[in-house]
């Protein structure tokens, strides 16, 4: 268990849509802080696509911003051309999607601790008076790859959360230092396209 | 992250955002207020001087000592089980 009050931020903004919904079932028993805080059911990506009009482009998204591409892979396939003529042997070049963890998750750096998942849970449940909640606790040995997941220009910069005075995570609902701010809605949106190219040489 | 598309004159849906505004830069802080890019016609003074009070609260903290948040959570048996 961890107290979210002790712990820092290093997302400079968290989305405050739907907090009270989601939180509603954390606050009746434990058991639903815990499914909360460390789903035993994590979400899944889009189960369908749009694709282009000529077959080679693919595009899916989500509202949930966590979608991303997670790896890809090639490799050997069959497929089916016509009725009684023998399969294709094809190369599949396939991306694979995920939600990413739903998990809370801690990272501990050079002593010091920050949300590395779940920004909107662990903000909204500060909210709510729950300070201690369930967490996954990872140790971090390189800052950009495991606390900021090579995405530093997203978040505040190092120079700040190792500085003197660190945003904590209760600082998102304190009004002199922190605003409500209206941006527009985003979805999260994948494309992708095959092109061909003939190239000399 | 990357920085969301905008098609101009097409209406957007807005949600709302808590902001750390005492710890960006006055750059990003006018961004952040605004919702969008400043625009020549805007004027940004009094979301200047909200930045500047922000970060002012922020400098007039206690310097920062880090503590462990992890609490011992004793015989929880939902913990263990999750463990």
């Amino acid at each position: 268990m961890v107290n979210l009050r002790e712990v820092l931020a290093f997302q400079k903004m968290i989305n405050t849509e739907g907090l009270e919904a989601r939180l509603a079932a954390a606050r009746t028993s434990k058991e639903r802080l815990f499914e909360l805080c460390l789903p035993t059911n994590q979400p899944l990506p889009p189960s369908g696509a749009i694709v282009d009009q000529d077959g080679k482009g693919l595009t899916l998204s989500a509202l949930n911003p966590n979608l991303r591409v997670v790896g890809n892979q090639v490799s050997d396939t069959q497929i089916p051309t016509a009725p009684n003529t023998p399969p294709l042997r094809v190369q599949a070049l396939t991306f694979f999607v995920m939600m990413g963890s739903s998990y809370l998750v801690i990272v501990r750096y050079r002593d010091r601790y920050f949300v590395r998942d779940g920004y909107h849970r662990a903000v909204g449940l500060l909210h709510e008076g729950i300070d201690v909640v369930p967490c996954i606790l990872l140790d971090a040995q390189n800052f950009e790859q495991d606390v900021v997941l090579s995405q530093p220009q997203a978040f505040l910069p190092y120079e700040v959360l190792y500085g003197e005075r660190p945003p904590r995570l209760v600082d998102f609902w304190d009004d002199e230092v922190s605003q409500t701010v209206q941006r527009p809605a985003a979805r999260k949106v994948i494309r992708i396209r095959a092109d061909e190219f003939v190239v000399q040489g | 992250m990357t920085t969301p598309t905008y098609i101009h004159g097409e209406e957007l849906s807005m949600q709302s955002y808590r902001a750390l505004i005492g710890w960006v830069n006055n750059q990003e802080g006018i961004q952040l207020l605004l919702g969008r890019n400043p625009m020549p016609t805007d004027d940004i003074a009094h979301l200047q001087q909200t930045i500047a009070d922000c970060r002012a609260a922020v400098t007039t903290r206690p310097v920062f000592i880090p503590t462990n948040p992890i609490v011992d959570a004793g015989d929880d048996l939902l913990l263990k089980a999750v463990k």
